[in-house]
This record gives C-alpha cells, structure tokens and sequence, in this order.
C-alpha cells in the first residue's frame, strides 16, 4: 500500500529539519515511537542520511533551496501491523512563496500538493505579525513621545511599495491552504497537521499550541476553524525537532548545540506536544495523518 | 628541411574554397577577410533546465472580483452586497481594508473570519496603513476609474455554522458623484441593484471646514437621489450614513461638536428625504485607519461590519398559503391519497 504526505511551509519553517530528525529517529529506535521502518533502502536514501548526519552533529540544515527539491520514501509498518510506503516530498519553502506571489506553481509542487495528508510548518520565531502605523502613533502618544502626532506633514522618504511577500504569515497561509481545496490542487476532504516547529523556544510560555496559533496567528486560527471545507480534519502540534538552537553552516560551534551534541540520545532531543501531551514519538503527527 | 604545406582555409563554414579554390563571395582571395582564417567551430549551447521554460499551473486568483466573478460567488453562497457610495478621498478603500484588518486580531463583533478569495486586493490597500509601508503616516490607494471591483470575506456569525460572504463593492468616487449631473449614469452601476446595505461616506475632514461642509451634505443627498429618480435603489435595502476620519474630527476640539451636529443635520435631511426608498437608514461614526491618535483603529467599524452583515431584508422567506382553485368537474377535485404512489 502506498501513502503520500506533503510537507508544506513558507521557507526555513523547518521541514527538513523535521525528516532528518524523523529519519534519525526511525533508524536508531532508541524511543519508542508508533510507526516503524521496515527496510532501511528508502528513494533519496544518500539524502536522507546527508541531512540526519548533520541533525545529529547539532548543525543547521542547508537550504532545500540550494540542495534541490527531494521526494523521500520510506517503507513504514504501523503499530496495527500495516505496512505501506510513505511518499513524502521534501520541496523548497520558496516554491511555497512563489504560490502567494505569483499565483503559480510547478507541475511537480502541484502534484504533491494533492496529497490527501498535508503537513503545513510553521516556525514559531519567524512569524512576520501585520503592524499598523496608526497603533505605533497611539503607543508612541501614550508614552508622551511629541512626535507620536503622525499627522504632521512629515512623509515618509524611502516608503515601501506593496509587495506580495511583506504580507503577515498567516495571510500566506491562509491563502495557501485556501489553494489547496480549489481547483487544480483540490481533492476533497484532507487531514491537516499544523506542525509549530522549533516549539523549545516558546515552550516557557506555557501554552498549548493551538493556544499559541490562537495568540500569534489568530487569522490562521479562525480559518482553521471556520474556513475548512466540509470533512477536512484538522490537528496541532507544537514540534521541536532540533531541541535547541544548532550550529549556522559556517559558524561556531554554540553551547546550545553543545548541550544537544552531549545527550546520550539524540532522540530525546526531540519533543512532540498535542494539547498538553508531551512525547519524543516525530512520528505522532504523520501517524495521525494516516490514521 | 621539408617544404611547408599551406593549408587553404576559410572561417566561412559555406565556403567551398579549399576544394573549387573560389570565394563564396565573389572576391579576389587577398580581398576577402574571412580567407586564410580558420573554421572556429563552437559548441552549440546546452539547453539547461534552469533556461528551459516550464509551464507552471496556475493557481486561484487573488484579486478583486469583477462583476462576473462575483455573480458566479452570488449563486454559490449566501452573500450581502456593500456599496460604497462617495467622492475621492472620503474613506472608500479605509473602510473595506479596515473591515478585513480587524479580523487579523481575531474574531470581531460575533464575526469570525473563514476566507477570502481577494487576499492580494486586501493586503495592497492595506499595505499604506501598514508599519512594513515605512510611511509616517497612514494613507490610501486612489480607486481606478471603471466598473466596480468586489472584494470577497467569508464570515461566520457566532453560534452559526455556515459562512456567509461579504462583497464590498468599490467604485472611484468620480462615477458616483458624476450620477448627480447624469442620473441615468446609475442604471449602469449594477451593484447598487443588488446591495443589501448602500453606505454612503460623509468625509469628516471635509465637515470641519465651514465651507467644503455643505459640499459634503449636496454629495450625499442628491447622489441618493440621482438614485432613487432612476430606480437604481430598492426598498428593502439599508442605507449606512458613515462619518469617515472621525479622528480628524475629534481633533479639532473647537470645531467638534459643531461637524457632529452638522453631521446629524446630514442624517436627519437623509431621513426626512430617503425614508420611504429604504428599510432602514442608520449612522455611523468611524476611524478606520486614523492619522492621529484621538480615535483608536478601527472605532466604529465593528458596529458597521455587523449592520453590513445584517440578514438581508429581500431574501426574507415568506409563507405564502397555498390556493388551490376549486375545479368545477368532480374528476379535478380528486386529490391523491397520502403516501399513496405518486
């Protein structure tokens, strides 16, 4: 039996970081987890062994857009005992902004986009929030700044013109899985797994994560409540599958990636949350896709 | 030593000199410059895939409707119909990027959003009211001239399940105010047919200064009649008289309460003229993206968004008893049995 997921997300929102760590995971089995690897060969096997090497060595990925678009697959038996493989494209997040940009994308994308599971990332310290001046000003008047009056003539030089990519996050997103239940790219109802990544750096607010994308993607949330066609599902998880902060490709070696680097399990580097559940199991949200 | 041989050549790949010992040209061998010269053969340039162009699939737009588009979106959903009615520069576009901006804080007035199929359209006339503009202050695009363009928000009401659109007809204030000269210009704007609520914008700049203020009040009162002389309005529909950049008016302390009573005489004449030709006529103080800081963002846009999304008067189902005329043979006055084969 053949599966095929879709991993989507604006670019650097930490999907491969996500298959390098779940390819870590299912090959060391040190955790217990739901889903198991049947056969260790697997399509783009080199790169997937590339990518879990450096996500063991506590170091950044390269960009899927410098190394190409990958579609992984992988042979998994569930916990019921079902084996089937698992097709999971690994495609460059600025496929995704060309999406919201120029109202296109490749035949390739296109194809994995009608996938029935949808993974969409999102990293939790690179959401761009709208901003308006009109509350700047307000702000700036309450602190008693004189210059708060933006009516004064003083136009800005050096303004900005409209660009489709200074949109907020959630306006992209929302687009983007608006794309994804009309035609071309519609094949009815899908199960949807909000994937919250690099989760440790807001894990001491002490929210769940739909609470977060309540908090910090409230356009996203009501779209997800409100705006999904009837018979999608929808799940959220908060998802750190680095553990910390890793090393840049080319710079110094960090505490942070050295304290990750000292754990006697890399595996438990990794922390999966749903509702207030929390485990190291990276397998949680594609099982629940399947399910 | 050996006698060195020269080898007859020409750059020109067609010349056949070396063999009929001929320029191709017609020219004296010393004469032409391509002989002696050798062949530079190169390699013809790979077709990369980088150059190659691919067809890419074209996904849903993102821009305001056109009038088509927004039929199509009228047959498919329950929609209310806006139509914002008033001159360059009242607050026509402030008022529908402001109605979209507040949902990107949540949920407002009972309306939670559940889609768009005009993001780019939204975002662009948002985008100058912006901190990402880099603009000290706040402005708007200026609406093209042309037919209407409809910018699309899927709402649901709380305790509802089902979405209901909001398309927010925009149309350059130049049209409009032209309708008062030449009222049959209005036949032509089809939105004002099918509005639920027609909101018409007194500009609050405008209504401070003693002189521009009866301007405002002329543009109000006889668009709507210009109108309603061509039947381009319906009864059923509810009209909002909007006063735009209410900051500006809060502003100028000294002048405030004399703009707001003037305002409140413009809905008063409203009424006493329009009353029969709507269901329903109601004020509105608004500031949806203010230039100073006397009015918060968006004060007064979410009671107007909830009278916009107000259940639409026409579509009201009426129970109509059902009169079956009385045949005058008794074979007609058979009925079929209940449950019986049809």
């Amino acid at each position: 039996m053949s599966k095929t997921i879709v991993a989507m997300g604006l670019p650097e929102s930490g999907k491969t970081t996500f298959l390098a760590a779940l390819w870590h995971l299912l090959t060391n089995k040190k955790v217990q987890v739901r889903l198991s690897l049947m056969r260790l060969a697997a399509d783009e096997a080199a790169y997937l062994r590339a990518i879990a090497t450096r996500w063991a060595q506590a170091k950044k990925q390269e960009r899927t857009f410098h190394s190409g678009n990958k579609t992984v697959k992988l042979t998994l038996k569930a916990e019921g005992g079902e084996v089937f493989d698992l097709t999971f494209p690994d495609i460059a997040g600025e496929a995704f902004s060309e999406m919201w940009e120029m109202r296109e994308c490749t035949p390739t994308v296109a194809d994995a986009l009608r996938a029935t599971g949808v993974l969409m990332f999102i990293h939790v310290d690179k959401i761009k929030s709208p901003g308006w001046i009109a509350d700047d000003a307000a702000l700036a008047e309450d602190m008693g700044d004189v210059q708060a009056d933006v009516h004064k003539d003083a136009v800005g030089d050096g303004s900005v013109p409209w660009k489709p990519e200074s949109s907020p996050t959630q306006v992209q997103l929302v687009d983007m899985l608006r794309c994804l239940q009309e035609p071309p790219l519609d094949v009815g109802p899908r199960k949807l797994a909000v994937i919250l990544s690099a989760w440790d750096m807001v894990e001491d607010d002490e929210v769940s994560p739909e609470r977060f994308l309540e908090m910090h993607l409230p356009l996203l949330h009501q779209y997800l409540a409100h705006g999904l066609n009837a018979g999608w599902a929808k799940n959220i998880f908060g998802v750190s599958a680095q553990g910390a902060e890793y090393d840049d490709v080319n710079g110094a070696p960090s505490a942070e990636a050295d304290r990750m680097r000292g754990m006697e399990v890399p595996s438990q580097r990794i922390k999966v949350v749903v509702g207030n559940a929390t485990s190291h199991d990276l397998t949680e949200p594609v099982n629940w896709l399947l399910g | 030593m050996a006698e060195e041989v020269q080898t007859v050549q020409c750059d020109n790949p067609d010349c056949k000199v070396a063999e009929d010992g001929r320029c191709i040209e017609g020219q004296d061998l010393s004469a032409c410059t391509h002989y002696g010269k050798a062949l530079v053969i190169v390699d013809r340039p790979k077709w990369t895939s980088a150059t190659k162009p691919s067809p890419g699939v074209r996904l849903p737009g993102s821009e305001a409707l056109a009038r088509s588009e927004a039929q199509a979106l009228l047959r498919n959903q329950p929609c209310n119909v806006i139509a914002l009615v008033g001159p360059f520069d009242s607050g026509k576009t402030s008022l529908i990027a402001g109605a979209y901006d507040l949902f990107q804080r949540g949920p407002v007035g009972g309306l939670t959003f559940a889609g768009s199929s005009t993001l780019h359209s939204f975002e662009r006339a948002c985008h100058d009211t912006r901190r990402a503009s880099k603009l000290k202050k706040p402005k708007m695009e200026r609406t093209q001239t042309g037919d209407a363009t409809y910018f699309h928000l899927d709402l649901v009401a709380s305790g509802c399940h089902d979405k209901r659109a909001a398309l927010l007809a925009n149309r350059s204030g130049e049209d409009y105010m032209d309708a008062q000269s030449d009222p049959t210009l209005s036949n032509g704007y089809v939105e004002l047919h099918r509005a639920d609520v027609i909101t018409v914008l007194a500009d609050g700049e405008r209504l401070l200064d003693l002189g521009l203020r009866h301007q405002v009040r002329d543009d109000i009162c006889l668009t709507l009649r210009a109108f309603q002389e061509t039947g381009a309005t319906r009864p059923w529909q509810r009209l909002a008289v909007v006063l735009t950049k209410l900051d500006a008016v809060l502003k100028e302390e000294a002048k405030t309460e004399r703009a707001m009573q003037f305002f409140e005489g413009i809905v008063q004449d409203v009424r006493d003229q329009f009353s029969e030709h709507f269901i329903e006529i109601r004020p509105f103080l608004v500031a949806a993206s203010p230039q100073s800081a006397k009015a918060a963002r968006g004060t007064g846009m979410v009671d107007l968004l909830r009278y916009w999304m107000t259940e639409p008067a026409c579509l009201q189902p009426a129970k109509v008893p059902a009169v079956i005329p009385i045949a005058a043979r008794s074979f007609g006055r058979l009925r079929p049995r209940e449950g019986g084969p049809s």
